[in-house]
Parts: C-alpha cells; sequence; structure tokens
C-alpha cells in the first residue's frame, strides 16, 4: 500500500483507453483506472491505495467511557500523543474500573498484548478474553511499570483464544485522568492489522450497540469501527480532505465519449462505510473542464448509485450494507454538455455533501475505474 | 471564446417601446390662475400655499387631506402623445417636511396609475432647490389619445413612516396625511425634462462649513471620543450580561457580552486584564449554555432570528480562550441539567457541545440576500474560531470555516438555496457581491448594501488576504455612492445613494462616510482614508454626543472601537486620492451590469441609475421600472423610466394585472440543462431570471447601452445598440472617442456605455 497526502500525477500520454464497441462490450466507450501506474490522470490531494485485505486485524474499538477528543479508537491510531482518557469510575452499573477493548476480525491465539499507558502512574489491570459473547475470562492480572515506559509486553495466559482483547484498570484514588496511548495484539501485523493507524483517514463507525454487565443490561455503548478504505487486491485513486481548502483534492482526465447523445460516467468505487456517500458526505461529483461556455464549469452529482448489496447483521437486529463493498456511481452527461466532441475533459471533485456547503472532512470513496459509456454500466 | 454577434431582429429579440423625443404637451403652474384655468384644474383641500421662505416665495398646492380618512386631491387635463411614451414631471421644493405617498389616477374613475412617492424620506431632500419628480404614464392608458383628465391624490401612509419599528411589534395605522406642495406640471415625451427658464432656482450647492467643535473640546480624541468610549464601559459593566432570553433584547445582551473581552484586552479602560471581569464574561456564557442545554440542545429556540447571537457568544469567548485556560475554568466540573437529568461534564466540553450545535443548526439557513449571509457567515466562523480555541475535535479549521465567508462574500458560490445551488451546477453561479463590487439583490440596495463596517470586521477577524480584497473592492465601489451634500444645519457632509434602491428606499438616504474604521482596518488603502480624512475634516466627530445614543443598535463596542480607532488613523497623512463624486473631479462612467446600475458624470451632472427597480415582476421577469436621479448644482430630478430592453426568447414570462391592465414579461432563458428558474417558498426566485441581457436608455443628451451578459457564461453574448436617427456625433464620456450613433452599434458582453450626443 502506498500512501501520501498530496500526489500530482503527470498526465501520460493519450487521454484514455478507448475500448470502442467491440463485440464482448459493446456499451463502453472508454474506461481509465486511476490507481493504476501510468493512468492518464492528473490529481491533486489525492493518494493511491493498493493492497490485500490482512488475514487478521482490528474491526472493532469500545471502552467504558471516555472523554471527548479521547475516544478508545485512538489506541490503535498509531500515535502515541493521543489516547483513550477517562477520569473517575465507570458508569454504572460497571462495578470494577474502566475498560477498551479491541475487537479482532475472527478468534485467535494471542500470546501477549503491549500497552502504552496514559501518564506516569503505576496501573493494576486485568486483561480479559472474550471467547463468546458476554462471557469474559481474566487472562492475566499485574501492574504496570510506570514511568513513561513507551510500549510494555504483557504475557496472556498460554493457548489464549479469543477474538476480543479487553484491558481494564482499577480507578485512580483522585479521579485523575487514566487511560491508554497505544495497544497492540501480538500476532496482528502492525500497521495494516490497525487500519486506523495504516490510515488516519480510514473510517469510524460510531454504532451504538447493548452491552451487558453481569447479564444487566447498559444502554449502550458506541463502537468505533476502522475501515479498510481499499479493496482487497488493485489500486485505487482517493481523493483527500484538506485543512487548507473548503473542498477535497481533485483528479482530471480527459475520456472518450460519444458525440451527439447522452454518455454517462460511471465510477467503480470501494466504500469503506455502511452508508451511501451520497447521505454520508465527502463524495466525488464531475465537473466539466472544457467546451463552450455552456458545456464548461457544470457540475454532476450521481444519478444514482449501484450499491452492491452485502450486508450485515447488526447486533440490534436490523442490517445495513456492509462496510467495504463495490459501489458504482452513475453520472449523467447531458447531450448538450456532451456536444459533437468525441473526448471530454473531466475533473473528479472531492465535496464534503451534495449541497457542496460543507467542507470535505474525510477522503472520498477510492476510485478503482472510471468509465464512459451511453448507458451507466455494471463492469 | 468568442462572443455571439446578436443583432436585433423582431425574430430573436424582444423589444420594448422605442422612445420617441418630442417637447413638452402640458405645463402647468400651480398658483397662476391663467395657468391653472387652462388646465382645468379641480383642487380638493389642496389649497395654495406661498411663503416669502419657501420655493424661492413661489406658490404652490399642498394636498392637505381635511381628515386621517379622506384625501386631499388636485385633477388636471393633460395633453399626451398618443403613440409614445408620455410622462408627468412635478416640482416639488426641496427643502419640504412633508413627504408622503401621492398617488396618480385616471380622473374619471378609480383607475390607479402609481405612486409618484414611494420613497422613504427621513428629511428634506434637497434643501433650498426644487426637486423635479418624473413619472411614466402607463402607456396602455394613453396610446391612441391626445389628451386625459389625471387626478393626484394623497394616498394612505403609515403614520411612523421612516421610523424603526421591531418586526416584532405591530404594523403602522395607514392614514391619508399631508404631502409635500406641488409647484409645477409637466406632461412630455422624453424621460428628460428640461425645466423651462422661466422656473426660478435655488442657489448652487456649495458644501457648507465644517461642523463646529464642542465648547471646551480642542482634542476630540482625547475628550469626547474618550468620554463617549468610557460612558459606553461603565454601562457595559453595569450591564446585567448573565442573562439570556429570546426576545429581541438578546441583542443587547450578546452585544455587551461581545465588548467586555475589549474592556478586558484594552490597556486604557482601566479594567485591564481584570479577573472580575473575566469571571463575568465566563458566568454570562455559562448562562447561555445552560438554557441551550435546558431546552434540549436545540439553539433554534435560543434567540428571536437568531443570525447574530450565538455568534457574538462565540467572539466573546474566542477572545477570552487563552485566559480561561490560565485560570484552568475550561477543564473545571461544569454541572449541566438536561431534560434526560444531569450531567457533569468539563466546562471545555459542554461549551464545545454549545457552540458545534450552533454551527450546525444555523448553518442550515445562511439566507441569501447579501447582508444576511454575511452577519450568519461571521456567526459561523466566530463559532468554529471558538471550537478550534476550546481544541475540540468536531472544528473545522481555519481555511474550511473561512469558506463560509467566501460564500457570503461571493469568492464562492452561494450554496444556501437549492436554486442557487442547482443553477452553479448548470455552470451559473450565484455570488453575492457582484463582479463590480455590489451586493447582490433584486437590484441596487441602499442601507442594507452598506456594509463596509462589517465586511472589515470579518477581515479583523480572518486576517484572510482574500476577505481584505473584496473588503477593498467593495468600499470603492461604495465610494462611488458618495455625494458631496450638507446636512439639516447645514454642515458639509458625504451622503449615500438610496433613491434606486430595490428595498427600503430612503431619498435621501443618510449621511455615510465608510471612513475611520475601514482605514484603520485596512491600512494603507486611499480610499477608505480618503473617508476617514473627509469624516474628520467635515467635523462630523464634533456631532457626536457625549453619551452614545442607546438605540436598538447600540453596542457598547463602537464608542470603544472608534475611539481606538480614530487614535490610529488621525495623524495619517492627506491621501491625494479624490472621490468622483467630489467638486472638481473629471467626467467617468462606472457601472455594474449584474445589478443593471450605472453612475456617470458629465460635467456638473452627476447621474445615479439603475435598469431595474422595485416593481411588480419583482426580479422575477424583466421588470417594467428603470429609475435614475439627477444631481445638479441647482436643482435635483428622480426619473422613473420604462427601461428598453432585449433577450433571447425563452418561451418564459410572467403576467401582472396593473389597475390599468395586464402587463406580460419575458424572463430570461435559465441556465442550460434547466427548463425553469428554480422557485422556492415563499417567494424566492434567482432575480437573473428577471435582468435582461440588454439595456438602453435615451435620456435627453444621453445615450446608455448596458449588457448585462457576463463574460464566460452561457449569457456571454453580444448585443447591438439600434440606430438613433440623426445622432452621427456622440461622445463616449468614459474614453472621449467620437461614435456616429446614425448606425447601430455593437456593445460587447459586460460593457456599459454612455454616451453625450455633441
Amino acid at each position: 500500500m502506498r500512501l501520501s497526502n498530496i500526489l500530482a500525477l503527470a498526465l501520460i500520454g493519450h487521454s484514455s483507453l478507448v475500448i470502442g464497441h467491440s463485440a464482448d462490450n459493446s456499451a463502453v466507450t472508454a474506461a481509465i483506472h486511476p490507481g493504476e501506474p501510468g493512468a492518464p490522470v492528473a490529481a491533486q490531494n489525492a493518494d493511491i491505495l493498493s493492497g490485500r485485505h490482512p488475514d487478521l486485524y482490528v474491526i472493532s474499538t469500545r471502552a467504558s467511557a471516555y472523554q471527548r477528543g479521547h475516544e478508545p479508537h485512538l489506541v490503535i491510531d498509531g500515535d502515541a500523543s493521543t489516547d483513550w482518557r477517562v477520569s473517575g469510575p465507570p458508569p454504572a452499573p460497571m462495578a470494577r474500573g474502566n475498560w477498551v477493548e479491541i475487537e479482532l476480525s475472527r478468534p485467535a491465539v494471542i500470546e501477549s498484548i503491549e500497552v502504552q499507558w496514559l501518564g506516569d502512574a503505576r496501573y493494576d489491570y486485568r486483561v480479559y478474553k472474550m471467547p463468546r459473547d458476554d462471557f469474559r475470562d481474566v487472562v492475566r492480572e499485574g501492574t504496570s511499570a510506570g514511568g513513561d515506559a513507551g510500549l510494555e509486553k504483557i504475557q496472556l495466559a498460554p493457548d489464549t483464544f479469543t477474538q476480543v482483547v479487553r484491558v481494564e484498570f482499577a480507578t485512580a484514588k483522585d479521579n485523575a485522568p487514566q487511560g491508554i496511548r497505544e495497544l497492540r495484539v501480538n500476532g496482528v501485523p502492525y500497521p495494516a492489522g490497525y487500519p486506523q493507524a495504516a490510515d488516519k483517514f480510514a473510517a469510524i463507525e460510531n454504532a451504538r450497540r447493548i452491552l451487558y454487565v453481569e447479564f444487566e443490561r447498559m444502554p449502550y455503548v458506541t463502537h468505533f469501527e476502522p475501515k479498510l478504505p481499499y479493496a482487497d487486491g488493485g489500486s485505487g485513486l482517493r481523493l483527500l480532505p484538506r485543512d487548507d481548502a473548503f473542498e477535497g483534492g481533485h483528479a482530471d482526465f480527459s475520456i472518450a465519449v460519444v458525440p451527439g447523445r447522452e454518455n454517462w460516467i460511471t465510477l467503480k468505487l470501494w466504500d469503506g462505510h455502511d452508508s451511501s456517500m451520497m447521505t454520508r458526505g465527502n463524495l466525488i461529483v464531475v465537473e466539466t473542464l472544457d467546451g463552450d461556455v455552456r458545456q464548461r464549469d457544470r457540475w454532476l452529482l450521481p444519478a444514482y448509485l449501484t450499491d452492491q448489496q452485502e450486508q450485515a447483521q447488526d447486533w440490534n437486529g436490523s442490517t445495513r450494507p456492509r462496510a467495504g463493498r463495490w459501489v458504482y456511481a452513475h453520472y449523467r452527461l447531458p447531450a448538450d454538455v456532451v456536444g459533437e466532441r468525441r473526448e471530454i475533459k473531466l475533473r473528479l471533485q472531492g465535496v464534503g455533501n451534495v449541497r457542496r456547503d460543507y467542507p470535505m472532512r474525510s477522503p472520498s470513496p477510492t476510485v478503482y475505474a472510471i468509465t464512459s459509456a451511453i448507458e451507466p454500466l455494471i463492469r | 471564446m468568442p462572443s455571439i454577434l446578436r443583432v436585433l431582429s423582431a425574430a430573436a429579440l424582444l423589444l420594448f417601446p422605442s422612445i420617441s423625443r418630442a417637447a413638452t404637451l402640458t405645463s402647468v403652474t400651480l398658483g397662476n390662475e391663467n395657468s391653472e384655468q387652462a388646465a382645468g384644474i379641480v383642487a380638493v383641500t389642496a389649497p395654495i400655499e406661498q411663503k416669502p421662505d419657501i420655493a424661492l416665495g413661489e406658490p404652490g398646492r399642498r394636498l392637505v387631506p381635511a381628515s386621517e380618512n379622506s384625501p386631499a386631491s388636485l385633477a388636471f387635463d393633460a395633453k399626451v402623445d398618443p403613440a409614445a411614451q408620455n410622462y408627468l414631471t412635478i416640482r416639488i421644493w426641496g427643502s419640504d417636511t412633508t413627504w408622503t405617498p401621492v398617488n396618480l389616477l385616471l380622473d374619471q374613475g378609480s383607475i390607479n396609475l402609481g405612486n409618484l412617492w414611494w420613497h422613504v424620506t427621513r428629511e428634506p431632500p434637497v434643501p433650498g432647490r426644487f426637486l423635479y419628480r418624473t413619472f411614466p404614464i402607463p402607456i396602455e392608458v394613453t396610446r391612441g389619445k391626445t389628451s386625459l383628465r389625471l387626478r393626484l391624490e394623497t394616498a394612505v401612509a403609515p403614520q411612523t413612516i421612516g421610523a424603526f419599528r421591531n418586526a416584532d411589534q405591530p404594523p403602522p395605522k395607514l392614514l391619508y396625511r399631508p404631502s409635500f406642495a406641488l409647484y409645477g406640471l409637466h406632461v412630455h415625451t422624453d424621460s428628460w425634462f428640461e425645466p423651462p427658464a422661466s422656473d426660478r432656482q435655488g442657489p448652487p450647492f456649495v458644501w457648507g462649513p465644517p461642523a463646529p467643535k464642542p465648547a471646551g473640546y480642542p482634542d476630540i480624541a482625547g475628550q469626547r471620543l474618550l468620554e463617549r468610549a468610557r460612558v459606553d464601559i461603565d454601562r457595559a459593566l453595569k450591564y446585567n450580561v448573565a442573562n439570556s432570553r429570546y426576545d429581541t433584547g438578546h441583542r443587547h445582551d450578546t452585544r455587551v457580552l461581545e465588548t467586555l473581552p475589549l474592556i478586558y484586552h484594552s490597556e486604557w479602560s482601566g479594567h485591564f486584564q481584570d479577573r472580575a471581569l473575566a469571571e463575568k464574561i465566563r458566568d454570562a456564557i455559562d448562562v447561555h449554555v445552560r438554557r441551550q442545554a435546558a431546552q434540549g440542545g436545540d439553539p433554534g429556540t435560543m434567540f428571536y432570528r437568531g443570525w447574530g447571537s450565538h455568534g457574538r457568544i462565540a467572539h466573546a469567548f474566542s477572545q477570552m480562550g487563552e485566559v480561561f485556560d490560565k485560570f484552568g475554568w475550561l477543564d473545571q466540573p461544569f454541572e449541566l441539567k438536561t431534560a434526560a437529568g444531569t450531567k457533569i461534564l468539563s466546562r471545555r466540553q459542554v461549551y464545545g457541545d454549545f457552540f458545534h450545535a450552533a454551527f450546525e443548526w444555523r448553518r442550515l439557513d445562511r439566507r441569501s440576500w447579501t447582508n444576511q449571509p454575511i452577519y450568519v457567515s461571521h456567526t459561523l466562523y466566530s463559532l468554529q474560531k471558538a471550537l478550534r480555541a476550546l481544541r475540540d475535535s468536531r472544528a473545522l479549521t481555519q481555511a474550511q470555516s473561512v469558506g463560509y465567508v467566501y460564500e457570503a462574500l461571493g469568492i464562492r458560490p452561494l450554496h444556501s438555496r437549492p436554486g442557487a445551488i442547482d443553477a452553479a451546477a448548470a455552470g451559473y453561479p450565484y455570488r453575492l457581491i457582484t463582479r463590480a463590487g455590489l451586493t447582490r439583490e433584486k437590484g441596487y440596495v441602499d442601507a442594507y448594501g452598506e456594509l463596509t463596517y462589517t465586511l472589515v470586521r470579518l477581515v479583523e477577524d480572518t486576517a484572510d488576504p482574500q476577505v481584505r480584497a473584496i473588503a477593498e473592492k467593495f468600499l470603492h465601489t461604495r465610494s462611488v455612492f458618495r455625494v458631496p451634500t450638507n446636512d439639516t444645519a447645514g454642515n458639509a457632509a458625504l451622503r449615500g445613494i438610496g433613491a434606486m434602491s430595490w428595498r427600503n428606499t430612503t431619498f435621501p438616504f443618510r449621511i455615510a462616510y465608510s471612513g475611520i474604521e475601514e482605514a484603520s482596518i485596512l491600512d494603507g488603502d486611499p480610499v477608505a482614508l480618503r473617508l476617514a480624512q473627509l469624516e474628520i475634516a467635515h467635523g462630523r466627530l464634533n456631532l457626536l454626543t457625549p453619551e452614545p445614543e442607546r438605540g436598538p443598535h447600540w453596542s457598547p463596542d463602537n464608542s470603544i472601537r472608534l475611539y481606538q480607532q480614530y487614535l490610529k488613523v488621525k495623524d495619517l497623512p492627506a491621501t491625494g486620492h479624490r472621490l468622483p463624486a467630489e467638486p472638481g473631479q473629471p467626467d467617468f462612467v462606472w457601472s455594474d451590469p449584474e445589478n443593471g446600475v450605472f453612475v456617470f458624470r458629465h460635467g456638473e451632472n452627476l447621474v445615479y441609475g439603475s435598469f431595474f427597480n422595485l416593481d411588480a415582476f419583482s426580479g422575477h421577469a424583466v421588470g417594467d421600472r428603470g429609475i435614475y436621479q439627477l444631481i445638479r448644482p441647482e436643482s435635483e430630478r428622480l426619473v422613473e423610466f420604462p427601461p428598453e430592453f432585449a433577450l433571447p426568447e425563452s418561451g418564459l414570462s410572467i403576467t401582472v394585472k396593473y389597475p390599468f391592465g395586464e402587463r406580460t414579461r419575458p424572463q430570461t432563458p435559465p441556465p442550460p440543462g434547466m427548463k425553469v428558474w428554480a422557485k422556492e417558498p415563499p417567494d424566492w426566485l434567482d432575480h437573473r431570471a428577471g435582468r435582461a441581457y440588454f439595456y438602453h436608455l435615451q435620456t435627453g443628451p444621453y445615450v446608455i447601452a448596458m449588457n448585462t451578459t457576463e463574460t464566460g457564461t452561457y449569457r456571454e453574448s453580444t448585443w447591438t445598440l439600434p440606430a438613433i436617427p440623426g445622432v452621427t456625433r456622440a461622445r463616449d464620456l468614459a474614453t472621449g472617442e467620437i461614435v456616429d450613433l446614425s448606425k447601430p452599434l455593437a456593445i460587447p458582453a459586460y460593457t456599459t456605455r454612455v454616451f453625450v450626443r455633441e
């Protein structure tokens, strides 16, 4: 995987790969794969994502409590200057200390964990495994070394087989701030196994789920779920938000079109969210860059999205699109915009929302292919 | 992109009536028995009035209703041209003090042809000189006729005309009230009325002396301004600022709150870095935060209208964030009572929730008339600045939050209205400040267009170069609308232009400079400095009362800031810059095609005009009323005219029913891909639907041609000024070029040309 906040790709060679009207793919006019090396795309404030999904990775973090700005997912962000932080005892009916949990993509044997504690105080801690829902077993108790010791290794009980690791600690007597800066699980490769660490822009979903404490139901606990922003294989281009601008990055390209009629631009996207970019925001609009005064400086929202319907079962009984799936966004290029041209220069522009009146704050879905055709295609 | 040459033809264009030039058809000297008899004058409670110190001692007739429920009137016979546009001009004494609506009616019945005085007039508009008011008689009632019986009649007016009224106060009662006196009536067929030589005129305008300094105040800065600042500091400190309420009183609450940090940080205030003052600010913010939480966390329930109050609270906090941090107040526990129970959080967290919620609420409605988005954007910016001061993770960056300011200043397109978003997506963005530097509304606007004071505060708060550039451009444009005047005491001043404002039209507009605050913030800007130095030279600061007025717009920071700003600018070297309307300046032409506004100077004639104004089409279709004000040393004229215009056929139109008949007017073609202009309830519609592509006007010696189409847009096109028979030599006032107007003349996109016949 190759990441960079600003990547300007030179426009190389001919504008696009023209597939034309072949017998086996009759409707596609042209296709561009913007993440591939040498793709005829000039991008700014964008990055290229590629890689395979790791076998074992963190899919969720949650905690007994947290202070705003110190959410539990910060223990896996690879940044020791951020932390999960609490103060005082956990909310009732939780009776012992505060805790943070990380959930893995599948159960595995975990030999050890590494913890970088917040502050210099020593922590009386317990580490739990959770082989199945709501039943936790202590696999280690101890006291931290104290001081600024960096990542402190904690050896777990032999053959600890679990999907969830919880680290709990006793509340400080003076209710002083406590917490964890970083948490690693032995056997989970860093940083790929920690999407938040691998990519600071990885999406965070705030799923609220019911938690049971000793068979007593808590209202809800917020789950923070880092997403894999790239597909399992291949390369894609992602438009990034900019701290120095209202809107995000962009990618310019020229693509062949069929003159004199309506054309469609379809983006093949990998969406790491469980919702539509149209409602969520941080989406992509298509802008026209050339042509006469009636044809240029126009912008288009997707006329519709084709969403691969893989549903994820929610703990609350509902279903939702699986975070991490293929989505096809179809943009209608009106005939008057195309005119008599055989090629048109377009821009993929990252924007905050469909009204373009909120800043782009997270990356767009990753674009794996751009096609033009006289009808919206899923290929 | 090459322009498209469009030649006027019946097939492609819509043309409206050509003005034929002819002499005056009817002239009545009121108070002159022979003249009145010839015109068949019948006066109902409109007695002759003649006083030696009024109207140069000439007689006139004043419309004086016998009661508040019955009108006064003056009927007369008028010869008209059956084929041309006819105009009625009335002669009025500019020092008159009663200005109420006067309708023109057909005497045989009650058909109302229009109101001759729809302006709000708070002071004598042309002191010591005559004003000629010209009104187009609807062509529907003159067509095919050679004479008409007309009647001028007082119309009902609000009892408190011109007085400030809060929106939550009941509307004023409408009554018949006395109008101005009339000294002459003239019917003619050129919108330009040249007064007959027999009309005596007052002495030509000259600037009066500066307002004198108050006795015992040799140094305004050290005495009067400081005294005023101290009065307001005292008021602000005594004000019960720990108060949060919905009614309009919240404006004072939050303005005072916003001022307290200024006092805290001013070394001369007597309360510099006073901890007790910081506590007062903290406690006041706490009160607002607690109330919002108690009201379900809904910012929309907090303040009436709510464009600025959260922003002022945020601004107060931003100025004190480091102080709060220093005292450790932000991380103190904060007990918050909500509908869901009592929570104990940190002050940092509850403040963050308060500002964030206010931002998320307010950003959803940012309004669309320029002044309103500017106020709202300032609030949004301040809220984000406060969140950054709190180091709240939800805060937008500086560059992101200034994006809302960019939208309000036209740097980014307006995206607060679906119709504007549609237009932007179609390649025709709607920007709230025009390229020429005026606000974008339905047309020119006076008071709500005077926004330099708030723009420079945005410059101050954002320190953003693009914001500054727009503020400078805006100020430079506004300086074109500054004309020499005298106040009611006869002291020299500058006045803004209001007569052609499409809303809240004030004529004359108020004394206006936009100088001292602007010059103190826009360091080195020669226009701002000239305005400031004129304001000082005219002695306007001498007129400030020891105690600042505490009206509905009172904000104590104004007097505090004025003192500081005056100290900053008072000793700056004199600038060589001169305003275009100052005496002795050369001819010029200025225009804003996007607003249909033209301004020019030709010798001693100064003209401020607009091709569209408040009319029944309300910007939804090409309107039927243009207006210009001619300022001359010896008299002024206020002229309404039906604009001649041209535009491509769109197939879209709007019909309006008048008392004298229906008028159907076209809409311009919508942007590419849009079949109609987007409309939003209750009555918002992109007013560019009603802005013709091409306007022209022949009035007296002048020919004005304006191509409103913007370069780089779907409208970009060249239009042709039709040939004017016999006008073989006309001089372009801007360039001096001599042009033969007896032949058609191409006018390129986004171009205004003003010619004077030679």
